[in-house]
């Protein structure tokens, strides 16, 4: 019966929990777009490209959707235009803009041998994205005529849409009897000259996945721990002591739920920790650094603890006051709690997506996955982490003249004996 | 490849400087490197010219407004006349204006137009002491002209007939119900009766439409 209705042009979408924040505080300085890429060893041919994104926007119905206001609610339906790849001609992580795009809210686009796909993050995360370009690059090789297989690891037209994947998950682990406050301690803000409007610089670091592996093993850590130290690190060098001793550098780390409460969506379904240190212990040294990070982390990676902190939100979703308030209202009310409990509360973010794991008859036409976030006009840096082919690949996409904070990050993981390769979309 | 001495790193770039720190790059590898990302070029502005135009246009208007006004408080008839003229400017800028703005939807343009006039109408009903005319023979005439505005648009521009079939019933009901009242002097039971008539024998394409706009 589900079946039927997938790509009926009746089918219509709730936003989940996560994504009910995004269209509200959406501006030209906030588009809360990321970017997932894949870089080729041939250069692209678009006309394949087409057809391949023709073919798989049919596996995906929850991407083939349009946003529509509602009385109360925004909501999904059926798109029933086309779309349509083109080549890469602005800055990454741009506001995407449905009326130029078909009515998409995510977008594909080439540049030599890269495949760019740019996600508006109210109908995807970073993890359900990735599944989107997975297949897409499946498609687009087996249409070259490369002889390759899925090996159950890419979602194609033979695997039939489980309705598990576009469901809301934060509501299947709702759990109203354990909430607590999100509410925390401010955190600092980097700033400095803002580059031209319109422009992202990104600055990509290279660094082969054993090399960083063995570091952590070195510093019994796991890899995001590493990373979340090193960055709070960064930022210490990089704000020149300047800060108030008693403020907190803190970074707000993404977490795939999906990974501590099993499902198959492909829309959004993920959470955060902040982790942080203050100025004032910067001179503890590193290893008491990381010994913080090691501990805010275990503490708060606790299902439990992730569980009440996400409830609220379901909660307040479902609260029928709230329900009843017209959109507009609803969207001035939740843009001013995502200043408060939101931007406020952390400096940069961290979103390491993992391994991007593609069968090994792809892997041999593909080098590498990167994965970049937006910024927002509190945040004007962020940083990402995928790894895939054997190579970590981490992205820094900043509004900010200054190169301050990726230097001083690079040249630590540069000082500890890893070997980088920086790439940048400027010069 | 490049390296820079600097921060210790490889730097795979054409350009002479390290993005990180801005210092001189030392060669490695003469090959040149594939361009990473393409040179954007700098978005064009456009809508200046409009936008002066209406700048001109929105002084005009004031200055014609305030001009009025004085004239009218101070050679003073016994009628407010300066009003509908204010009105009027407004009622213009709304019908004229709001289209050439763009990128509202449509929708929201054709009831913000439609209620301005109505405001209007009535302004001009208590002003010139007219018995309410504009309410009771032009607003069902106004609806319904909303409505043939829709249907014409929805028809000549192919746009989706989903966005805007719940704006046509309701202006449709809310235009037909009161005309039928005046032509054939019917009970006043009848229009709500017609709504509810509508809701429960509506095509469930309409239903689904509702459905989905009133989700809680
Ligand atoms: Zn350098």
């Amino acid at each position: 019966m589900y079946m039927e209705t997938v790509h009926n042009e009746d089918t219509w979408y709730k936003l989940d929990t996560a994504a009910k924040l995004y269209p509200a505080i959406l501006s030209p300085k906030q588009a809360s777009v990321f970017r997932l890429s894949c870089i080729l060893k041939e250069p692209v041919d678009p006309e394949i490209l087409q057809t391949a994104l023709t073919v798989t926007i049919r596996r995906y119905p929850s991407f083939n959707v349009r946003l529509k206001r509602g009385i109360f609610w925004f909501y999904f339906e059926m798109n029933e235009k086309l779309p349509v790849v083109r080549p890469e001609s602005v800055y990454p992580c741009q506001l995407i803009d449905p009326k130029e795009n078909n009515d998409f809210l995510f977008q594909v686009s080439w540049f030599e041998s890269r495949i760019n796909l740019e996600i508006f993050h109210g109908i995807a995360d970073g993890s359900g994205g990735i599944e989107f370009l997975k297949t897409l690059v499946y498609y687009y090789l087996l249409l070259q005529g490369k002889n390759i297989q899925t090996l159950g690891m890419i979602l194609t037209l033979e695997t039939k849409v489980d309705p598990e994947e576009t469901e809301n998950s934060f509501h299947r682990y709702y759990d109203p009897l354990f909430q607590t406050s999100r509410a925390e301690e401010k955190a600092y803000h980097f700033s400095g000259s803002a580059l031209p409007q319109h422009q992202l610089r990104l600055i990509h670091g290279l660094i082969p996945v054993e090399e960083l592996l063995n570091k952590a093993r070195a510093y019994q850590t796991t890899v995001t721990e590493y990373l979340t130290a090193v960055l709070i690190k960064a930022f210490f060098i990089a704000d020149g002591g300047k800060g108030d001793p008693d403020e907190i550098v803190k970074i707000s780390v993404p977490i795939n739920l999906r990974k501590l409460f099993p499902s198959k969506t492909v829309r959004n379904f993920s959470f955060y920790v902040n982790v942080g240190e203050r100025f004032k212990n910067k001179q503890n040294g590193f290893d008491s650094l990381l010994s913080t990070v090691r501990e805010q982390m275990k503490d708060q990676m606790q299902k439990d603890k992730i569980s009440s902190r996400m409830n609220p939100n379901v909660s307040l979703e479902k609260n029928a006051a709230i329900q009843v308030v017209p959109l507009d209202i609803k969207q001035a009310l939740i843009k001013q709690v995502h200043r408060i409990i939101g931007d406020d509360l952390f400096t940069c973010s961290l979103s390491n997506l993992g391994v991007v794991s593609i069968p090994e008859t792809m892997s041999s036409y593909i080098s590498r996955f990167d994965f970049s976030l937006s910024i927002s006009e509190r945040i004007p840096l962020n940083c990402s982490v995928c790894s895939s082919n054997g190579i970590v690949s981490f992205t820094f996409s900043s509004s900010l003249k200054e190169t301050s904070v990726e230097q001083a990050f690079f040249r630590l993981l540069a000082a500890d004996q890893l070997p980088v390769t920086i790439e940048s979309n400027q010069g | 490849m490049k390296k820079c001495r600097q921060c210790n790193v490889w730097v795979n770039t054409n350009a002479d400087f390290c993005p990180l720190c801005n210092e001189m790059l030392v060669v490695v590898d003469e090959r040149e490197s594939a361009p990473l990302y393409p040179v954007i070029s700098e978005p064009k502005k456009e809508g200046r010219k409009l936008n002066f135009l209406a700048k001109i246009f929105l002084f005009v208007s004031i200055l014609a407004s305030i001009t009025s006004l004085v004239v009218n408080i101070a050679v003073w008839n016994g009628v407010f006349w300066s009003l509908p003229v204010i009105g009027g400017i407004i009622i213009a800028w709304l019908l004229v204006g709001l289209p050439l703005m763009g990128g509202l939807n449509l929708n929201y343009m054709l009831i913000s137009q439609m209620a301005g006039v109505q405001l209007y109408l009535i302004l001009i009903d208590a002003v010139f002491g007219a018995k309410g005319w504009a309410v009771t023979y032009v607003n069902p005439f106004l609806y319904i002209a909303v409505a043939i505005t829709i249907s014409l648009f929805v028809i000549l521009y192919r746009v989706e007939w989903r966005d805007y079939l719940i704006t046509l019933v309701l202006m449709a009901v809310i235009g037909i119900c009161p005309l039928l009242n005046i032509l054939f002097q019917w009970a006043n039971v009848l229009w709500p009766n017609m709504v509810f008539g509508l809701l429960v024998f509506s095509p469930d394409k309409l239903k689904k439409e509702i459905r989905k706009r009133l989700h809680l």
